[in-house]
């Protein structure tokens, strides 16, 4: 037996990632101090700084066997079955399992039976280990000589030939990016002999602005020699699969695994320190601030996510009135460790993060939760899919607080700012609020009861504004109308007017601000009110220019009120009007009272889904071509920012937690005497069902949707609703069908699919098949509660009747978790 | 180019120097022109653009716009929102919105038609009623969702409104700009009443919008891509291919069409053709070999009248926009801007003219339609494809003053040249003085490959100008016309009777056939 040592993958990877790393050094920004390594955060010699992973390397290969996969790997194929495999193009009537055959721990291309891809998608960059091996009876030549190919999501194909002295046009041999680049060197074996591809995949990386700063690479390395170096491509993907060709011939294949390389921030993944542990016991800093305030009513309640993979809070601007009891929920649905720290008005909070970073060491131990006088309140560094809650009281002084995630890299976009209002309710509006315009050159305000007015009306949202009419100068507007004084007290008037104006509370003028001029300082009047109505009248010229108009009450115990359509912007934040999110970046559809209808594409939920948002924290894809909801979540609804910017393409993966996939993917919902052994029915990728039509949907009072479809004449209706708070855990997912025809004998409707399926208390407890959306897994596990429900097989059925009622809940809240990396 | 005329006339550079000194000359005299008299006529004068102020809730990025009962307008959004609005026929503080229906998958279609509003979304053609009077729909009935998606961004669906005969047309956009990877993708369809869909047109690449002509003929506009040299607008005739090949596979899917067409050649194997044939990669050589297909009525010149074509309004306003009756408007989301388009039909095919209209829209116009009033209300966005007005979308409106610019108001192709009929009297003198006018001759190459520039140059000579009894039209003769070029003709000389210049002295008429004398 000849034993023919390959070279040592092990070996030869090590200075791989030696090299990658100095080819990497420059574009790693440069250290804040000299005393710092790059990435500015730790310090030479830094015993603190957390230890990289312990990854047992793979073993060796030789012709003979293939080596072991490293402990961090997953095993795409380990010399056994094609189970991580499946048919790339999948034919009417056919499944996708891979059709190629194994034998001897390796896999052989059966010709003119198709590609075979991987199952899943790996994301972010990787590193591909392949064994191949070419026939060793050699048949053909050039590019007929034991042809295949590896194709990398977004890279173009990396040859498999048999290139041992065989020609052929150089970025067509083996190891060449095909009809791009030829390798570096022909490292080819013999035919029949192993040879290996070791392949690294660095996906393109995007700045906060979302332009690509560093293109997708490409490095290959050919029986341990680098035959393709960095080489970029434009993909964007940031994910992707492995398939293999068929080129029509029978190439054979073993030993391939992938493996997750975190370039961008190894430390983040590293171990902690021997004897570290305690560095992550609760920060230094107390978590509730002192406050003199008395508490008030009952607490507002603030709920502030984190949006998954974009850096930023769900909510970037909250309103509170000063002194207001607060309890803030701060949970954490990204796949990092984020905080949120509260600043005082007027904090640099970008810089009061980085100060950190002078001493990383202590920050690190703090679990970066600043060491800030400025810093009033905050919640801990909570874990991905964790949550915090906080209590504290809002300030007495209004003003606009800033909140940052003080977590290293972060702050610079995670931030948004809570505005304290002033406390209190707020006053009555005016009432019979009347306009009188008049037409004048003036320079200060006239004597309006001596002239005639142009023209005169209602203003029907009783709120004092300019643009009643087209003039745009040298006209005159009086408004009256009726304030009503909640109770006897102080009243203060506020007004700014671009040109002159002045108001008048029962004839008296109370604040003026008369002349030509702009609206920059406000004045103001105080005076003293009985309880009930009084009179208002507001005197207002414009000459030319600009011209606008602000007013404004406060009085005993009540909060600043606009009289004006228009708000100072003095008065704005005092206001405490609360904004609507930035359209341009996390833009999470919220559910109120009714359900939120969402038609697009998203992830799992097909081609033609119709996303429902419920009250209850529920949310379905209900689909118009597999006719039922396809995947069920809990937890908010959806982002719609990956289809509301640029040209909108892609699929959305949903924003909530613990995503469930009841029966299958691209199935139908009902079967005529299904065997419990056979494949339920379904409709190929690009085919449809032709005993199925789909005939839209209608909203009822409540606007929750009743789909409509019909099947093999019978008519069916159906709608869903939450039962309880699907988020707390206690939610119940409830479906209702009705059935309206001639129901055909031995008809079933599939309620459920998965691994394991078993009754407990009047419901069942179901295992899912596996579940990866966008290489998030997820545990697909849900109970399922009907009357009448058996289990057949995989499969739990209900014998069709024409009033089905079905109810899918979730495990218990302690126990969700989404997407674990 | 091999064509004997091309090779005949080999002054180029002479014409080019010429045209250059007549230009200079020509805007001298513009210039003196604005000395003498009161200021040069803007559009603005003629066609104000009025923007609205759009609901403060939502991103208004209009996709169609179709007219409702009682001057109400209904807008669908790419969004996937439909807005109703009252009062956009009057001033526009009356503008009030209601939000009609959301979560739809970006509306690219509107149609009403008895109480109800059929929208084109994504997958579907669907009506949608609202039952209880709330203003806000609760009937979304699906009519049609037959054809295939992919789940690529790109397969967009644009609707019609109902043409004469009561049916719909569906356009769907290729997956991407060369490929069709779910069934009819790359085809235009249409929905009858009882909702069956009918394949139609084959050829379709990128389109931008589609509409009617005054006889209610089916026109819409495609983009710039493989296979299409500049945006243009196409001719839809029920059996026809209409340039891109990418979907043409799915014929087997579509008998009632016929016969597959004939690939055009892809241009790997043009290198083989024999010297004195016609390149074989220019439309009007492919016309001959593939019976089916249709050229372009009008190529919208690319980066000259805009960059990526989209509504097609057509004015049957009889008179209340103006003196453009019948004629097409059409939008482009790229330059933010109203073309406008005279057709006639010559041996059967209809080919015409594009002229400038109106510029400085706020945002990328996506949709546009006219009412019986003469109010061409247009909306749309700059999302994913930049767009020089500057604002991510819009919601505006055109009026006509009731002044009347001086325009060319319709080209007529002629056996020896073109003849010229303005909206108001010329001066006769410029008029028919040959140095008033300059022509070009150009086409695009027809190819797989994205896009393409401007081929096939050639200046011919304008020999003669004769100005009618009346004043009111000029008959031009070229030394030669060229069948299947665009003709450049400028016409900055020419005055009108009260010494002004035409407002927009361009146009570009696609001559696909030359009529006899």
């Amino acid at each position: 037996m000849r034993c023919l040592p390959l070279t040592l993958v092990a070996f030869s990877l090590v200075a791989i990632s030696t090299f990658l790393h100095a080819a990497e050094a420059p574009s790693t920004p440069e250290p804040k101090k000299e005393n710092l390594t790059p990435g500015g955060i730790w310090k030479p010699g830094d015993i603190s700084r957390p230890r990289p992973r312990v990854v047992t390397p793979p073993g060796y290969t030789t012709n003979d066997a293939p080596g072991h996969a490293p402990s961090d790997a997953t095993i795409l194929f380990d010399g056994k079955d094609l189970s991580h495999w499946k048919r790339d193009k999948v034919a009417a009537g056919q499944d996708d399992t891979a059709p190629w055959k194994v034998e001897n721990g390796y896999f052989e291309v059966v010709p003119k039976s198709g590609y075979l891809r991987t199952r899943d998608k790996f994301p972010g960059d990787t590193q591909w280990h392949i064994e191949w091996a070419t026939p060793s009876v050699v048949v053909g030549k050039s590019q007929g000589r034991g042809n295949s190919g590896v194709f990398l999501t977004g890279f173009p194909e990396i040859q498999v030939l048999d290139s041992f002295e065989n020609d052929t046009y150089p970025d067509g041999q083996a190891a060449a990016l095909y009809h791009q680049y030829p390798p570096l060197v022909n490292a080819s074996r013999k035919p029949g002999e192993w040879q290996t591809y070791d392949i690294i995949v660095e996906r393109a990386k995007r700045d906060a602005q979302g332009k690509v700063e560093k293109k997708a690479r490409l490095t290959v390395i050919h029986n341990g020699l680098v035959v393709q170096w960095g080489r970029e491509f434009n993909s964007t993907d940031q994910e992707g699969d492995l398939a293999l060709q068929d080129h029509g011939n029978p190439v054979r294949y073993r030993n391939i695994w992938v493996r997750r390389l975190n370039l961008a921030d190894p430390d983040s993944e590293g171990t902690p320190p021997p004897g570290a542990v305690a560095s992550t016991a609760a920060p230094a800093v107390p978590a509730t601030p002192k406050t003199s305030a008395p508490p008030a009513a009952e607490p507002k309640t603030v709920t502030i996510k984190t949006l998954r993979a974009q850096m930023r809070y769900d909510t970037t601007e909250f309103a509170v009135e000063a002194g207001r009891n607060v309890k803030l929920i701060f949970q954490n649905d990204d796949e990092m460790p984020h905080n949120l720290c509260f600043f005082a008005p007027g904090t640099d909070v970008i810089a009061a993060a980085n100060k950190q970073m002078e001493k990383p060491e202590e920050a690190l131990k703090r679990n970066w939760i600043p060491d800030d006088p400025r810093m009033w309140v905050h919640s801990k560094l909570v874990n991905p899919h964790e949550r915090d809650e906080i209590d504290f009281v809002a300030p007495e002084k209004p003003g606009v607080y800033p909140y940052v995630c003080t977590f290293p890299g972060h702050a610079a976009i995670m931030q948004g700012k809570m505005i304290v209002g002033e406390g209190g309710p707020r006053l009555p509006a005016l009432s019979g609020l009347k306009f009188q315009l008049y037409l004048g050159d003036w320079k200060n305000l006239p004597d309006f009861s001596a002239l005639q007015p142009h023209r005169e009306g209602e203003v029907k949202d009783n709120l004092v504004q300019l643009k009643l009419d087209d003039y745009k100068n040298d006209f005159g507007l009086v408004f009256t109308g009726k304030l009503d004084a909640p109770k006897d007290g102080d009243y203060t008037f506020l007004l700014a007017s671009d040109d002159g104006g002045r108001i008048l509370v029962d004839g008296h003028k109370v604040a003026d601000d008369d002349g030509v001029h702009p609206a920059t300082d406000v004045r103001e009047g105080k005076v003293h009110l009985s309880k009930g109505a009084h009179d208002f009248r507001l005197e207002y010229f414009q000459a030319a220019g600009q011209s606008e108009l602000y007013a404004a009450w406060r009085g005993p115990g009540y909060a600043i009120t606009p009289l004006s359509k228009t708000l100072h912007p003095d008065w704005k934040n005092l206001l405490a009007k609360p904004k609507k999110h930035d359209e341009t970046t996390g833009m999470p559809l919220v559910v109120g009272a009714e359900p939120v209808i969402y038609r697009n594409f998203i992830t799992g939920g097909g081609d033609r889904g119709i996303a429902v948002g419920y009250p209850g924290n529920a949310s379905i894809v209900w689909n118009a071509e597999y006719f039922g909801p396809v995947i069920a979540w809990r937890g908010a609804f959806i982002d719609a920012a990956r289809h509301w910017n640029g040209r909108g393409g892609g699929f959305q993966l949903p924003l909530g937690f613990d995503v469930i996939r009841p029966a299958g993917e691209n199935t139908l919902p009902f079967a005529i005497h299904p065997s419990p052994d056979a494949p339920w029915p379904a409709v190929p990728k690009g085919e449809r069902a032709d005993d199925y039509t789909w005939k839209g949907y209608e909203l009822d009072a409540q606007r929750y949707p009743t789909f409509h479809y019909e099947w093999k004449g019978l008519k069916i209706s159906e709608r869903l609703s939450v039962d309880g708070d699907a988020f707390a855990g206690n939610g119940h997912l409830v479906r209702v069908l009705k059935i309206e025809g001639q129901i055909p004998e031995g008809a079933v409707l599939r309620l459920a699919t998965g691994s394991q399926i078993q009754p407990a208390d009047g419901a069942f407890h179901v295992t899912g098949d596996k579940l990866v959306l966008d290489g998030h897994p997820f545990d697909n596990a849900f109970q399922v509660a009907a009357e009448g429900a058996v289990i057949s097989g995989k499969n739990l059925i209900l014998p069709l009747r024409p009033d089905v009622t079905v109810s899918y809940s979730w495990p218990s809240a302690h126990n969700h978790h989404a997407a674990a990396q | 180019m091999s064509d004997a005329i091309r090779t005949a006339f080999p002054l180029h550079s002479l014409m080019k120097t010429f045209r250059i000194l007549s230009t200079l000359l020509l805007a001298a005299s513009v210039l003196h022109a604005a000395d003498s008299k009161d200021p040069a006529p803007k559009e603005s004068d003629y066609y104000p653009i009025t923007t609205f102020e759009t609901p403060k809730e939502t991103a208004l990025e209009v996709g169609s716009i179709e007219l409702l009962p009682e001057g109400k307008l209904a807008l669908g959004t790419r969004r996937g929102e439909i807005w109703t609005v009252s009062g956009a026929d009057s001033e526009p503080v009356n503008v009030k919105y209601q939000l009609f229906a959301s979560g739809q998958h970006e509306i690219l279609g509107l149609a009403y038609k008895d109480g109800w509003l059929y929208e084109t979304n994504r997958y579907e053609v669907a009506r949608l009623k609202d039952r209880t009077g709330s203003g806000r729909a609760d009937l979304f009935e699906t009519v049609c969702d037959k054809w295939g998606v992919s789940g690529d961004y790109h397969e967009y669906a644009w609707g019609s409104r109902f043409d004469k005969n009561g049916d719909l047309w569906v356009l769907l956009c290729l997956t991407g700009s060369f490929t069709s990877d779910a069934e009819f993708r790359g085809w235009a369809v249409r929905i009858k009443p009882d909702g069956t869909m009918v394949p139609t047109c084959s050829g379709i690449r990128s389109p931008g919008g589609i509409g009617f002509d005054a006889d209610g003929e089916v026109y819409f506009t495609d983009n710039q891509g493989p296979w299409r040299g500049a945006c243009n607008l196409q001719h839809l005739i029920p059996g026809t291919f209409q340039g891109h090949p990418g979907g043409n596979k799915w014929y087997d899917h579509a008998p009632n069409m016929g016969p597959r067409p004939v690939d055009p050649l892809p241009e790997a194997f043009q290198v083989n053709h024999k010297k004195g044939d016609p390149d074989p990669d220019r439309l009007e050589a492919e016309r001959k070999r593939i019976k089916q297909l249709v050229p372009p009525a009008i190529y919208i010149v690319y980066g000259k009248m805009g960059n990526s074509s989209s509504f097609i309004a057509c004015d049957l306003s009889k008179g209340k926009f103006g003196p453009f009756q019948k004629q097409l408007f059409i939008g482009d989301q790229s330059h933010s801007i109203v073309s406008r388009a005279f057709l006639e039909e010559v041996h059967g095919v209809k080919q015409g003219v594009v002229f400038p209209f109106l510029k400085g829209f706020q945002s990328g116009l996506i949709a546009g339609r006219m009412n019986d009033n003469g109010q061409l209300f247009v909306g749309g966005s700059d999302r994913g494809w930049g767009a020089k007005g500057g604002k991510p979308f819009c919601f505006e409106r055109v009026d006509w003053t009731g002044k009347v610019p001086f325009e060319v108001l319709e080209m007529h192709a002629r056996h020896d040249g073109f003849e010229l009929t303005f909206t108001e009297p010329v001066d006769p003198k410029t008029a028919g003085d040959i140095a008033s006018y300059s022509a070009r001759q150009f086409t695009y190459a027809y190819r797989e490959e994205y896009g393409g520039g401007e081929v096939d140059e050639v200046f011919p000579k304008i020999t003669q100008a004769v100005v009618a009894p009346d004043h009111k039209s000029v008959r031009l003769t070229f030394d030669h016309l060229i069948q299947g070029d665009i003709h450049e003709l400028h016409f900055d000389g020419v005055r009108s009777a009260d010494g002004h210049p035409i407002l927009h002295p361009v146009g570009y008429y696609t001559l696909n056939e030359i009529p006899e004398s």
